[in-house]
């Protein structure tokens, strides 16, 4: 009976969030066809254009790694029960420390893989900084994370805004963007005949290395206890500050990476629109799926690829890529309506299979 | 008015609650409905007013059936309820609790003055020291439960269930709340008196309902019974008596907690002043006196959940003040803690996690940072067995165990510890009794290892049972230092509510008695 009850809560753990995925893609076609379009040649443009070519591959796995690495990065606050909900401004912190050393380090004439080596360390620190005060806040002031990382995350991008239109605009002083990085700061390419750089190992890598961490370390343990009972993790000898600022400050050095990432992997320079919201729609990957790392991986991959199959759809039939933002908005807004009905449906098998 | 209850059943899932129950009240009557934690006892109760329907069986008044779906309909039919947790606006005056939900029409008005007045003289007429116009947030408890109770009859109740009404007054305020009870009883009402406590059952019933798993095990008149057959009763098998024995007089006694005039800040403006206190080894000193009056700043500070102001403590003669609560673990520790659920396991996580809370920072449960499970899993397998604990493994999530098996899971992991003191909070709350019977054996047996034990409960019976030696608590301050066998009931009492002040053992007994003598 208790095999069967394990098994059943497994399956309805994987089937919430497909549902999630197939109810939203149901609403989103009833809405195109509504709008007049034919909804099921949108979505086979859409499939097109995530996974049709090489190309559309390459294009789809670039979009996806922002994705995975601030996904992972709001997990393990959300693990740790801190909503950081402003990972979109320590990626941009981290775009910024990515702009700012390359523009110092350029002038070296440093080996690439030490260059890039620099540059995306001080990524991880701007955005690690950045993310620490929210959490340092939340843990000495007990002012709420959500507030505070919120309009933080506006104060970075505002912050950024003015800094490429002023101290680090390009010397032509035309764009409100900076000047190009140097090509030994590029992140190579790893897949012949496309622009697939090295990005989304990164991402894989820092995926697996916080699922050990979680899963597999004492600190993954204080992590969970301090997020699920702070009560009892302290009255077991763990400091739950100490988890809220350093899980604030992991999450803010991996929003980071992927603005550095982003930067000499894709623009080559900084602008405000390097971003498509990739931070706020991180809560959704990490929520989809279920604060695991590993599985953050795969709904990284399919954010990645809405976001490359919507453009693509757009450049191919028209229809507005907003398509990808009620998408993923809609995703969301379905996970978190099944979710309530997950933990009912547990609790009821619970009660019967005892 | 007479209540009949035919045939109830109410089952949740595979769980039976309520088999075919059926019991009678007669008019000017008090039944006590006796029974373990979980025996449907609660569920029986929520039936009769209406917060739970039955899935089979009828309830009948004065012989016709009637037909219960919510508490609006109980009350019409004069039934009310005293919940154990209060149903109370603190914030809102004696009379505004009383005539709430009262309205018959959204338009009516309500002239507070008449009100009072109305709500005075029913007071009166049962002569109830309460003030309509005071907030009820101010009152002690024993009088919030009047209130409560006054709320009940206002609305017209002929039958009153009382659910567990002693577990928070003072033994005066129970008294005076059995005088209470048969003074409504003489009025020609009816009462319903829900408790685990045979004692107050033996004073104030006038018949017995015995429930063990959901059904009817006994229905007996209180004077035609004993509290031995009681038990019995209620837990199918006789009680074990409690062993005690030790041999003193080639002890080697010392000090292993010491506190000295420490002042901790409390929550909500209340803080201890000036308490002071040695633990010795050999011994079980209890904390006695009303929740809420200081025992829980107390023990917060001398595990280091809470800051001390002034003042010191010592353990084992070494300082402990301020430290962190990993420090003082460490220096030998351990807490049972006073809610398990808030504080003493992480409900969502399965029981290996929970058994190594404490240290899983440590061999063999990690090496280097990462942690080694599968020794983690044995450990949880062995206090499970250890401990008798109930659980299909030790992969379920501790919020799946009953409550006495969530306590004896906290139990094991605080003795594994082998700590030189054990700071037990209520070991026994919400537990039944066969649990209740294993947990007490634990803790005399580490008494009889040699370690000091701070048992802090408000259940006068347990701190007597077990303690050698018993601190009073009144309003942040220490009242009294007894002995407890020599100590009686009305005594603690009157220390509790601080009418009275005795500090004749401060040191265990065969050390006070040698330096007499020297």
């Amino acid at each position: 009976m208790r095999q069967s009850y394990r098994f059943i809560e497994l399956t309805i753990k994987i089937a919430m969030p497909i549902m999630a995925i197939i109810s939203a893609f149901l609403l989103c076609g009833l809405m195109l066809a509504a709008a007049g379009y034919d909804t099921l040649e949108a979505y086979k443009a859409i499939w097109m254009g995530a996974f049709g070519s090489k190309t559309s591959i390459a294009l789809m796995l670039n979009k996806s790694a922002p994705f995975i690495l601030l996904g992972v990065g709001v997990a393990i606050a959300f693990r740790g029960s801190s909503f950081n909900i402003g990972a979109e401004g320590q990626f941009f912190a981290g775009a910024l420390g990515c702009a700012l050393s390359e523009g110092i380090l350029r002038n070296f004439n440093l080996p690439p893989w030490l260059l890039i080596t620099l540059i995306l360390f001080s990524s991880l620190v701007f955005g690690g900084v950045y993310g620490a005060i929210p959490g340092y806040l939340k843990a000495k002031r007990g002012s709420s994370e959500v507030v505070t990382s919120i309009m933080l995350s506006s104060v970075m991008i505002l912050f950024v805004g003015y800094m490429v239109n002023g101290p680090i605009q390009e010397p032509n002083k035309l764009y409100s963007e900076t000047q190009e990085i140097v090509e030994a700061a590029r992140l190579p390419y790893i897949w012949e005949g496309t622009r697939l750089h090295a990005g989304i190992l990164f991402a894989i890598v820092f995926a697996l290395i916080i699922y050990f961490i979680l899963e597999k370390t004492t600190f993954g343990y204080k992590i969970k206890a301090a997020g699920q009972n702070r009560l009892a993790a302290e009255y077991g000898g763990i400091n739950p500050n100490f988890i809220t600022v350093s899980t604030f400050i992991i999450s803010g050095a991996l929003s980071g990476l992927a603005g550095g990432i982003e930067v000499l992997g894709v623009s080559w320079k900084l602008y405000l629109s390097i971003s498509p919201g990739y931070g706020y729609n991180a809560i959704a990957v990490a929520l989809l799926a279920q604060l695991n790392p590993l599985v953050i991986i795969l709904s990284g991959l399919l954010f990645g690829a809405l976001n490359a199959g919507c453009n693509q759809m757009s450049r191919m039939i028209g229809v507005p890529a907003a398509l990808s933002a009620l998408l993923q908005a809609l995703v969301l807004l379905f996970v978190i309506a099944y979710m309530p009905l997950q933990s009912k449906i547990e609790k009821r098998l619970m009660r019967e299979s005892l | 008015m007479k209540l009949e209850v035919n045939g109830i059943s109410k089952s949740y899932g595979n769980v039976k609650a309520n088999q075919k129950i059926s019991f009678q009240l007669n008019q000017g009557e008090v039944l006590a409905v006796l029974g373990e934690n979980g025996a449907g006892k609660t569920t029986l109760m929520r039936i009769i007013y209406g917060l739970e329907v039955a899935d089979e069986g009828s309830i009948s008044i004065d012989g016709k059936q009637v037909q219960i779906n919510s508490p609006k309909d109980s009350i019409k039919l004069g039934i009310g309820m005293v919940h154990q947790h209060f149903m109370l606006a603190e914030n809102l005056t004696v009379a505004e609790n009383m005539i709430l939900g009262t309205r018959e029409k959204l338009t009516e008005l309500i002239n507070m003055k008449k009100v009072n007045e109305h709500i005075k003289e029913i007071f009166a007429e049962y002569h109830m020291p309460l003030d309509p116009e005071q907030v009820v947030g101010s009152l002690p408890v024993g009088l919030q439960q009047r209130v409560e109770i006054m709320k009940a009859l206002y609305k017209g109740a002929q039958i009153l269930v009382l659910d567990e009404p002693t577990a928070v007054l003072t033994p005066m305020e129970i008294r005076e709340l059995f005088q209470i009870i048969k003074e409504l009883t003489k009025n020609g009402k009816s009462v319903i008196f829900i408790s685990h406590k045979l004692d107050e059952v033996m004073e104030v019933s006038d018949r017995i309902l015995v429930l063990r798993q959901g059904k009817v095990v006994g229905e007996v008149k209180t004077k035609d019974t004993t509290k031995t057959e009681l038990i019995k009763m209620m837990i199918g098998r006789e009680l074990r008596a409690l062993n005690k024995g030790l041999e003193f007089g080639s002890l080697n006694r010392k000090v292993l907690l010491s506190v000295d005039k420490l002042c901790v800040k409390g929550s909500g403006g209340k803080c201890i002043r000036d308490v002071s206190f040695q633990l010795w080894n050999y011994e079980i000193l209890g904390i006695a006196g009303v929740d809420g009056n200081g025992q829980t700043e107390l023990v917060e500070a001398i595990t280091g959940l809470r800051k001390v102001e002034s003042g010191d403590i010592f353990i084992n003669n070494q300082k402990s003040t301020n430290f962190s609560v990993r420090k003082i673990r460490k220096m030998g520790i351990a807490h049972i803690p006073e809610d398990r659920r808030a504080r003493g396991l992480i409900l969502t996580q399965d029981l290996v996690n929970n058994y190594i809370l404490e240290n899983h920072d440590s061999f063999p449960f990690s090496k280097g940072k990462v942690l080694r499970k599968k020794a983690a899993i044995e450990y949880a397998q062995r206090l499970n067995q250890d401990y008798q604990v109930i659980a299909d493994s030790v992969f379920v999530k501790a919020e799946t165990l009953s409550g006495g098996n969530q306590q004896k899971v906290v139990v094991a992991r605080e003795i594994e510890q082998q700590p030189d003191i054990l700071i037990a909070v209520k070991p026994t709350r919400g537990v039944d009794v066969g649990a209740i019977e294993y947990i007490h054996s634990c803790i005399l047996n580490e008494r009889s290892k040699g370690k000091g034990i701070l048992l802090v409960s408000s259940e006068l019976d347990e701190i007597m049972a077990l303690s050698d030696r018993i601190l009073v608590m009144y309003n942040g301050e220490i009242t009294g230092c007894v002995w407890a066998d020599e100590v009686t009931e009305e005594d603690l009492g009157a220390m509790m509510t601080g009418v009275k002040k005795d500090f004749s053992a401060i040191r265990p007994k065969e050390i006070f008695k040698h330096e007499t003598v020297i």
